[in-house]
């Protein structure tokens, strides 16, 4: 704004509403009362740097070690399914303080009948140490932190691996029953589970032919070496491995098809498979078990093999 | 043939607000008509409702003696042309395909241009002065060069009624005169009424034939040019000093001075 | 950004209707038995003729033809959106169709809608994205005001999201979890003749109201005021914008999943060839969606896996789409003044 936007008459221009500013200044301030103020930005960063550093320099508190393990516990906590189905026939029922929530669940637990009258949990720490257990067993999957948790508050753990084929179902038992200290009844779990391999497996008739499990990412030819090795239990030939696409099932069709049904009255999104119009008319026999004795692999898996001989047709 | 837009007591309310009250407003073809006013005087809004895009609390809009709401939409859009205020182009378009969208109301519903159409568009183009710019894109064209090929748009529609808000923004000197000696000639045009709102008074003063004064959303004044410089009010109503300079051309209004209230 | 070299509208349909029947074609001869045109008539006259036939009409026509319209509804649904919204990154996905979409199938999962109904799944999510659409234009208000429908697209698409979720985390059973994510990524595979016509119906509503905004977008391109001028019925456009996306959309993520980034990617890729009109934009774009998509599918039935499980298409297409957008995101700062 310059002078030519003066008025002729030099008068004083006045602003119509003008905007009043206000500075602050250190008088508007009452005295006696500090004032705070953050310090200048290379202060600020110093500052920064050397929480950083105390903060890296802390050691770390879940590297603590592990508790001591008990030889004979007796308040025993599993919190995981398989752990569940294989506890309740290694210990006596008075050693068992909890059982998983999964256990008494008759959609996936094949001991739900036994595990009905166990207290539940559903797995939480908050939940596990009321029960004052000096045994907690679980899973590396999915149960990790839990585990490691409990460890850090001085109580002993056991990890089970899931096991993908026999021979892991077995160090799985007898892992386990090292650390509930009932060596002798896991060899003989052990035992049984061979003599109902060997009745399953001294059949001499050849293998009926192909077949294919139908799961929930649909056909395919089981997740691991188990699925495979309960198929040729129960007289079957896997074929191949991986998923098993329709148009397979079209050219080279197998002479089964196994489904592992959960909650029998409500097939499975999957199950919708078998109504495509390309598969409806398979000349394969169904053949269906539960999924509760299908899901967990423990002495108990032989019986899938089992049932599926009894419902083969030859 | 005459072309007659009239409003009778038009009322439009923006929100909370009337910004139009009880409104009598006459445009007739022959000559520009010129809508002035301050800031927030309505003149855009008054522009729009007889674009039909306003709907109305009060009153009604008649263009030769039909109301406008009773004619479709489609008649609507071939009879008049609106061009609104800092138009844009959301797409980078060339140019003729731009203007060619004016003839939208005109195609059939095969969307494909006729001879007329083309006449149309090419006729439109060159009134503008924007025949050489018809391969360019519009997004990289200076903004008086896109504010003509928008002009452009609105006069290949061939509409009766033109209105257009503000057609000077953004033009230099010497299209600012081809801009308003077009309007003039068109409006000259048996039939084509021509309502430009405009914030240049001298450019106003030369070139329409009728100006109104419009004032918080009221006609404050209707008449020739000539009679408008004759009252005091266009300094009340823009607060401003203005002095009168005749040249050959016509008058010219220069603003000495603000007046505070 | 330059007009580049323009094809007649006409032309571009031409060329890539031409490559859309190729593909078909291609996509018809790939899967696990390699079955090209010409060893057709050998195979379907020969010994093992109904296996042939079985594979070629009751899985891979019916798969071939759902990836078609899928891509075709998508990448028309994109090229509308983002000329209504005048917005080169929009498609269904803001306007919260796919979201919605989503939550109605997974909530049709979960209780057990779809498993005692095997058509419930696809009605629940056609349903599931017209109520989003509703909800999205009731709290965009009337008038056309472009930036509040987006708004409201994206608050809808981030409270669909969120609700799935939700949906997610309070699973019952572990299964309807997992068939909830594998259906969300998206896929083509074992479809059947019944799923896809179920869809067909909507989807060719939803095509023609589409078709019909050209002229809406054209004149859009100028503002909506200019627009409303010119003789554009305003909600009316919008109207048939909202409802032809639901139609088109619903059912093809019902029947396929969430399958992203068509939308966007397609109407981007065809623009500069029809000379930014956004009109003429639609037809292509709906062509060079199926050619996309079938495209995505024909590649995920060739990439072996350790599993033999086949990649998702949901998958290729976010694989892909996203490096796009980071292209675009570049691309666009640099245009900037």
């Amino acid at each position: 704004m310059g002078p030519a936007c003066r008025s002729p008459e030099g008068s004083q221009i006045r602003w119509k509403n003008p905007v009043k500013h206000r500075v602050p200044s250190k008088e508007s301030v009452e005295p006696g009362r500090p004032t705070f103020y953050l310090p200048g930005v290379r202060i600020r960063w110093s500052l920064f740097l050397a929480l950083a550093a105390i903060a890296a320099a802390c050691p770390h508190p879940l590297e603590a070690s592990p508790p001591p393990p008990v030889l004979h516990p007796q308040r025993i906590v599993s919190i995981n399914l398989v752990s569940d189905i294989i506890l309740l026939d290694l210990v006596d029922p008075g050693r068992i303080v909890a059982l998983s929530w999964l256990a008494a669940d008759p959609d996936t637990s094949p001991v739900a009948d036994r595990a009905s009258g166990f207290p539940k949990t559903r797995g939480q720490v908050e939940a596990i140490l009321p029960l004052k257990p000096d045994l907690v067993i679980g899973t590396l999957w999915g149960q990790d932190r839990t585990l490691k948790l409990l460890e850090q508050i001085r109580i002993p753990v056991h990890r089970i691996e899931l096991a993908q084929n026999y021979r892991e179902i077995e160090s799985t038992i007898r892992s386990l029953a090292l650390a509930v200290g009932e060596t002798e009844r896991g060899e003989s779990l052990i035992s049984r589970m061979h003599e109902r391999l060997a009745a399953l497996r001294s059949s001499q008739e050849p293998p009926r032919g192909g077949a294919v499990w139908l799961s929930q990412a649909g056909f395919n030819n089981g997740e691991n070496e188990l699925s495979r090795e309960i198929l040729l239990d129960a007289g079957w030939l896997p074929m191949g491995t991986g998923s098993y696409s329709l148009e397979s099932l079209v050219i080279r069709p197998p002479g089964a098809v196994i489904e592992a049904r959960y909650q029998v009255d409500h097939p499975t999104l999957a199950s919708r498979l078998r109504q495509h119009p390309a598969v409806r008319n398979l000349p394969a026999q169904t053949l269906v078990i539960r999924l509760a004795d299908f899901l967990s692999a423990s002495h108990l898996t032989p019986s899938v093999s089992e049932e599926l001989r009894k419902q083969s047709l030859p | 043939m005459k072309t007659g837009l009239a409003c009778r007591g038009l009322g439009v309310k923006l929100g909370n607000r009337w910004v139009l009250e009880d409104l009598d407003y006459t445009l007739e073809s022959g000559g520009i008509h010129g809508l002035i006013g301050p800031n927030g005087a309505g003149k855009t809004t008054l522009l729009r409702a007889l674009a039909g895009l306003l709907p109305l609390k009060k009153g009604e809009i008649t263009l030769d003696g039909t109301n406008l709401a009773s004619i479709s939409r489609a008649q609507r859009a071939r009879e008049a042309g609106y061009l609104p205020q800092n138009g844009s182009c959301h797409w980078p378009l060339p140019v003729e395909r731009l203007v060619e969208l004016g003839r939208i109301p005109h195609l059939e519903s095969s969307d494909i241009l006729g001879s007329a159409d083309r006449d149309a568009v090419r006729k439109a183009l060159e009134q503008t002065d924007t025949w050489d710019l018809r391969h360019r894109t519009v997004t990289e064209l200076s903004g008086g060069e896109r504010a003509r090929v928008l002009l452009a748009r609105v006069l290949a529609g061939c509409p009766r009624v033109l209105l257009i808000d503000e057609p000077l923004a953004g033009l230099d000197l010497y299209h600012q005169l081809q801009v308003m000696e077009l309007l003039q000639h068109i409006a000259s045009e048996p039939g084509r009424l021509v309502c430009v709102v405009m914030h240049d008074l001298s450019l106003a003063l030369r070139h329409c034939t009728v100006l109104t004064l419009l004032d918080r959303g009221k006609v404050l004044w209707t008449g020739a040019p000539a009679d408008l410089l004759k009252t005091s009010r266009l300094d009340r109503v823009f607060h401003v000093e203005l002095q009168a300079f005749h040249a050959e051309c016509g008058p010219a209004l220069v603003p000495v001075r603000r007046l505070d209230a | 950004m330059k007009s580049g070299p323009t094809l007649s509208p006409l032309k571009l349909s031409a060329l890539l209707a031409l490559l859309l029947l190729s593909l078909a074609v291609v996509s018809l001869g790939i899967g696990e038995v390699f079955f090209p045109p010409w060893q057709w008539p050998a195979a379907l006259g020969g010994p093992e003729s109904a296996a042939y036939q079985s594979i070629l009409w009751d899985i891979r026509a019916p798969r071939t033809a759902l990836a078609l319209v899928a891509g075709a509804m998508l990448g028309l649904a994109g090229a509308v959106l983002q000329g209504y919204t005048r917005n080169p990154l929009a498609d269904a996905g803001i306007l919260g169709i796919t979201g919605g979409s989503s939550l109605a199938a997974v909530l049709a999962i979960y209780s057990g809608f779809a498993v005692a109904w095997p058509l419930g799944l696809p009605i629940a999510a056609l349903g599931g994205g017209i109520l989003t659409t509703l909800l999205v234009v009731w709290l965009a208000g009337r008038g056309g005001d472009v930036q509040t429908l987006v708004l409201a697209g994206a608050a809808v698409a981030a409270f669909t999201a969120a609700l799935t979720s939700l949906a997610l985390n309070l699973a019952p059973n572990p299964y309807a979890g997992m068939e909830i994510v594998f259906w969300l990524l998206g896929s083509v595979k074992d479809t059947s003749w019944n799923q896809v016509a179920l869809a067909s119906p909507f989807c060719a509503a939803g095509f023609l109201l589409l078709l019909g905004t050209r002229r809406g977008l054209q004149a859009l391109a100028l503002g909506d005021d200019a627009a409303a001028t010119l003789g554009v019925n305003l909600s009316g456009l919008r109207l048939r914008v909202i409802a032809g996306t639901a139609l088109a959309v619903g059912p093809v993520c019902a029947a396929a999943g969430s399958i992203g980034f068509v939308g966007l990617v397609v109407p981007h890729l065809l623009r500069p060839w029809v000379g930014h009109d956004p009109g003429r934009l639609i037809l292509p774009s709906a062509l060079g969606g199926a050619c996309l998509v079938l495209m995505a599918d024909i590649t995920s039935r060739l990439i072996p896996t350790p599993s033999n499980e086949e990649i998702k298409l949901g998958v290729l297409t976010a694989l892909v789409g996203a490096p796009f957008f980071f292209a675009l995101i570049f691309k666009m700062r640099r245009t900037l003044p």
